[in-house]
């Protein structure tokens, strides 16, 4: 009885059953001790890796984050690459490209068009001021002249024409019943003539703005201006919120105090209204500044332009304060921890810890946060631009694009609707990414 | 007590094989354990962290995270089969049959809730028809049970109120509120200081003896063990190494982990020169697990087979048993004397029936 | 308790008086006098009207007496845009309709992003999480001016045949439902995804192991237990949002052509208006510095875990 039901026991405890039914086909060496290289060998360690490569194997299998880098990256090249590319300035005043559609007809088919409206509409159906016109120029030319009576009965009558709707035919209408298709991008007709002529003209591809103005040429200086801001807010950020607080958090006690109570203090100040306020009154201040000598200062400030520099004050005054927490928390963290200790007895001086001992191990969270700056500066300049408070005419941003687009918005929605998108699939995919970068090199926030 | 003449086991474990699939690939965490528990019975499940001893009673419970699974083996809680039971029944199981307290009892409460209502959620949970007086009044009962003194203004208390020792009596409370058969205590003690714990440890024992509940305690400390189990499991990288009653395993250890285990606890009789000696080297990475035996690499007795064969269990008394191929060659130099001598050892024989199978 | 609230509100104090420095001192730095872009009056104008709007003081005096004069709730008087009309009086004709739409705003935002987030954590890993999880990243990369003109040309007469709401702001409660929802937007978004994380935070943590070992059932766990702890964190990202709400008004009502302080405040800085400049700043920074303290003293309220009377953190 004990007998059986030890050996069930047995049956279902061991993990090998073939082991014990070749009992006795062990090898002859079988039980003779293992050498201590036989012993290393057996474990297999995985490989180990560094932290950089690590990080960059988990930002790999995030696809999410990878679409992102790539479309951020395409965007960099559309940006700072592009304006070569096409040969238009940002600022330059296409002659007859006024208002253009990012679609064109070509010159047959507007003949058409032009064909079938006359026919369909007659003369009175042109709005009463060109039918006066008319009405003279065909006076004129018989040599006669109209009398202001006349000219009132023409107008009266083009009035009454054109409110009679039902009869007017539209240039859409025409399209539509010629059955005439729009060739994508957008040519000024001058510039179809050329093409004709057998020129080569370099398309209009989003199309022009009132001034005649190449959109696509001005939302690559604008995605330029955009990224610039972002990276410099990030770095001047990045600066000021690391020194402050690892300085605050290594220090400790009183002086740790008084720059958490001022870190307190900006971290309430409603920054929006701060950077709108710098806007309005550095613009004047930076203008006298500028005419005030030929300095490498000066020309500074012509080349980035007041608003630009009010944001980037505003940025180096106020949103640093975030950073500063994070390192501050980081420092205080490690500080407890023992290698800090070690070096402090080995007599390491106070700036060497933190540069050798406490940022390298704060250096995931560090690029996260610096990174997410980035949009968040773009976010923020779009804003100022699109209530006029961004770079300064003739340097354009997406923000002022959509602000200037913003009147025409029922006639002309893809003016704003470019940048506009351009602006927020550059966000996003700086946040996604930011967002995939975070997961990859803390895996402790990874949920 | 009615408990007490129950018969057949309260738990049954067979051959538990418990995974996690992580991106990296597949972690078995646990690799065949069985073991059984006897109502009344307190079994210690020792091991070092990460050697499969939580995510082993996490099952028992249900309450294993994905990507945790369970792969293969049962588990038979007083003759029904939990790992077939619905979600339903397992949430009807949780608290009121099996009750389990946490290793931390700092971050186990909830902190924005009072101790009373956190009480009296446990014992509704479970026994939808109790009055709120009723099941205050019971709270409070359970409260003075595990030696809780000014038991109403605790109840209005929120856990950051109390003291780590008290908290770990309110879960042990919260624990036992529904008179569960099985308690399962995840490193009850680890997180409190020596004195709080020698008290809970007091306290668990008395209050077994009051309820008659079987208790699986997890620990990586030997001197708790001793302390209040009836049996003790010792578990390696995933897999029970040795089994027994804990005299048998204090005092005849049958696998160099354990025996390592030991020689690392400080002990007050120990003479002066002596020395504590740590186990050497790390633990086996989970993710590749060798074929041989997992402890081969950090054993002084390893042996070439240790590095190519998971050796089998072999018995070492009543209910004692060990998986370690230093045994099976005592047992197989028994075998050759004792054939020689022509009167086969009891082991013997089983094992030529084994092998003739 | 009282000595917590006592600290803040010096601190909030401290705070405006830094924000209204700052306001001054910018102003004055500020080069040529406002009167410049008029019709080239002449230096005894000038001087006239500098003695009128005691512009001929010292700095420091000027300060004093601006301060003094604001705790009296004299703001001075618009110099251009208005002119002399009380900036006072400006601002509460106009701010009450800024407020009105922030405030649905806000409430809108709360009451779908805070729920938007609990199902996304309680349906993590599923579509419904992913889909979530793309609206909001989207939701907060978008500017509130893409939102609102986007809103503007889908909804009220971009397409032809499809106008459902006015494109003209006339009072009429049709009129404030774009911009309402523009202004709300993001931080719905945003409330949605740091409920998200703090849901996902909190079911992660070792009392929700507590929970489920008692046998409580799922949705008892998440909505008892996770959700209450949750919601705390959440609370102090109030605050800022209530700054950025009212900041964001600034875009959506000149986008909406919204009668309302925002955008008398952009036009007052393009027209250079100081009085109105200062006041409103310093308006709109006390209200947000006022609704930061409230937040956060709200925070400390419902948090069990933190004891008052010990003063904070």
């Amino acid at each position: 009885m004990a007998e059986k039901k030890r050996k069930k026991v047995l049956g279902s405890l061991q993990p090998d059953v073939e082991d014990i039914l070749h009992w006795n086909d062990l090898p002859e060496n079988a039980f003779e001790p293992a050498s201590t290289q036989e012993k290393e060998s057996f474990i297999q360690d995985r490989k180990s890796v560094s932290y950089w490569k690590d990080a960059w194997r988990r930002l790999r299998h995030n696809k999410v984050a990878m679409v992102a880098m790539v479309i951020v990256i395409l965007i960099g090249i559309y940006a700072f690459l592009g304006p070569y590319l096409v040969p238009y300035g940002y600022d330059e005043q296409i002659r007859g490209a006024n208002n253009l559609h990012p679609w064109h007809y070509s010159l047959e088919d507007q003949e058409r068009i032009n064909a079938y409206m006359e026919e369909h509409n007659n003369t009175s159906n042109l709005s009463p001021e060109e039918a006066v016109e008319q009405a003279i120029a065909e006076a004129e030319a018989r040599g006669e002249e109209l009398s202001s009576i006349e000219i009132a009965k023409i107008r009266a009558n083009a009035k009454t024409s054109q409110s009679s709707a039902d009869t007017e035919v539209t240039e859409a209408d025409a399209i539509k019943a010629l059955g005439i298709k729009a060739k994508p991008f957008g040519y000024s007709n001058d510039e179809l003539q050329r093409i004709a002529d057998g020129e080569s003209v370099f398309p209009h591809i989003f199309g022009c703005d009132t001034h005649g103005r190449d959109i696509m040429v001005r939302t690559m200086i604008g995605a330029r201006v955009s990224m610039i801001v972002g990276i410099c807010c990030a770095i001047i950020v990045l600066v000021i919120g690391a020194i402050y607080g690892s300085i605050s958090g290594y220090c400790g006690g009183k002086v740790d105090t008084v720059m958490q109570r001022i870190v307190e203090i900006i971290y309430t100040i409603p920054e929006v209204l701060i950077i709108l306020l710098l806007g309005a009154t550095l613009k004047p201040i930076l203008e006298d500044f500028q005419n005030s000598g030929d300095g490498f200062l000066q020309n500074m400030v012509t080349i980035l332009g007041s608003n630009l520099i009010a944001i980037f004050i505003a940025f180096g005054l106020l949103y640093w304060v975030t950073m500063s927490r994070i390192i501050r928390g980081q420092i205080l963290q490690l500080k407890q921890q023992e290698y800090v200790t070690a070096a402090r007895a080995l007599g390491a001086k106070g700036g060497r810890i933190i540069k050798r001992h406490l940022l390298p191990n704060c250096i995931g969270q560090i690029v996260t946060t610096t990174f997410l700056q980035i949009p968040s500066a773009i976010f923020t300049e779009s804003f100022l631009s699109f209530l006029g408070m961004g770079v300064s005419a003739p340097m354009t941003s997406l923000g002022s694009m959509c602000s200037d687009a913003l009147s025409g918005l029922t006639s002309y929605p893809y003016r704003l609707f470019i940048p506009a998108a351009i602006l927020s699939v550059m966000i996003l995919c700086l946040n996604l990414f930011g967002d995939g970068l975070r997961d990859a090199l803390d895996p402790r926030l990874k949920k | 007590m009615e408990e007490k003449q129950k018969t057949g086991k309260l738990l049954e474990v067979k051959d538990l094989h418990v995974s996690f699939f992580t991106p990296a690939g597949e972690v078995k965490a646990v690799g065949g354990i069985s073991y059984d528990l006897d109502y009344d019975e307190v079994m210690g499940i020792v091991g070092e962290s990460g050697s499969g001893k939580s995510v082993e009673a996490y099952s028992i419970i249900g309450l294993l995270q994905s990507p945790g699974k369970v792969i293969g083996g049962s588990i038979t809680l007083e003759g029904e089969d939990v790992l077939a039971k619905s979600k339903e029944e397992m949430i009807d199981l949780r608290g009121n049959k099996v009750a389990m307290i946490f290793q931390n009892p700092m971050t186990c409460l909830n902190p924005v809730y009072t101790i009373g209502n956190q009480l009296i959620e446990a014992l509704k949970a479970h026994d939808k028809k109790v009055s709120k007086e009723e099941a205050a009044k019971r709270a409070m009962e359970m409260l003075e049970l595990v030696g809780i003194n000014n038991v109403e203004k605790r109840m209005k208390q929120y856990p950051h109120e109390l003291s780590g020792g008290m908290r770990q009596r309110v879960m042990i409370a919260m624990g036992l509120i529904c008179h569960p058969q099985l308690l399962i205590a995840d490193e009850p003690t680890t997180a409190l200081d020596v004195t709080i714990q020698a008290q809970i440890l007091e306290l668990m024992k008395d209050l077994q003896k009051k309820t008659h509940m079987g208790i699986i305690f997890i620990t990586h400390n030997l001197g708790v063990v001793a302390e209040i189990c009836d049996k003790v499991s010792v578990m390696y990288a995933g897999k029970m190494v040795e089994q027994g009653p804990v005299d048998d395993i204090f005092y005849k250890p049958g696998h160099p982990y354990t025996m390592g285990l030991l020689r690392s606890m400080p002990r007050v009789d120990a003479e002066s020169y002596e020395r504590l000696i740590p186990i050497e080297g790390t633990p086996v990475d989970m993710l590749n697990p060798p074929e041989g035996c997992p402890f081969a690499p950090r054993c002084e007795y390893a042996m070439k087979i240790c590095l190519q064969k998971m050796p089998p269990y072999v018995e070492l008394g009543e209910g004692h048993r060990a998986a370690c191929w230093l045994r099976v060659q005592e047992q197989l130099e028994k075998e050759k004397a004792g054939q020689a001598d022509g009167k086969p050892a009891a082991e013997t024989e089983n094992k030529e029936a084994g092998d003739h199978e | 308790m009282a000595k917590y609230i006592l600290k803040r509100v010096l601190m909030a104090v401290i705070t405006l008086f830094i924000v209204i420095c700052l306001t001054f001192f910018l102003m004055n730095a500020v080069p040529g006098s406002p009167w410049l872009s008029e019709k080239t009056p002449t230096q005894a104008t000038i001087d006239a009207l500098n003695e009128k709007y005691g512009l001929d003081q010292p700095v420091i005096v000027q300060l004093g007496k601006y301060l003094g004069n604001m705790l009296q709730g004299d703001f001075g008087d618009s110099i251009k845009m208005q002119k002399d009309r009380p900036v006072l009086d400006i601002i509460t004709t106009m701010f009450p309709i800024s407020a009105k739409i922030g405030i649905i705003a806000i409430v809108w935002a709360i009451l779908v992003g805070v729920p938007l987030g609990c199902l996304a954590a309680y349906k993590r890993g599923t579509w419904v999480d992913s889909l979530l999880r793309v609206i909001c990243t989207l939701g907060i990369s978008m500017p509130g001016f893409v939102v609102a003109t986007i809103l503007l040309y889908l909804l009220a007469g971009g397409i032809e045949g499809f106008k459902i709401f006015p494109t003209i702001f006339d009072g009429t409660w049709q009129s404030y439902v774009l911009p309402c929802a523009a202004l709300g937007f993001y931080p719905m978004c945003y409330l949605s995804r740091q409920t998200r994380t703090a849901m996902l935070d909190s079911i992660n943590q070792e009392y929700i192991k507590t929970a489920r070992a008692k046998g409580l059932r799922n949705r008892k766990i998440i909505f008892k237990h996770a959700l209450r702890n949750a919601l705390i964190p959440v609370i102090t990202y109030l605050g800022p949002q209530i700054a950025f709400t009212l900041c964001g008004g600034f875009v959506v009502e000149t986008v909406f052509s919204i009668p309302g302080l925002g955008r008398y405040f952009v036009s007052s800085i393009q027209n250079r208006d100081y009085p109105i400049i200062m006041g409103t700043t310093i308006f709109l920074a006390a209200f947000i510095i006022v609704m930061n303290l409230v937040v956060d003293l709200l925070y400390k309220l419902v948090d069990p875990r933190i004891n008052l009377s010990k003063g904070g953190n």
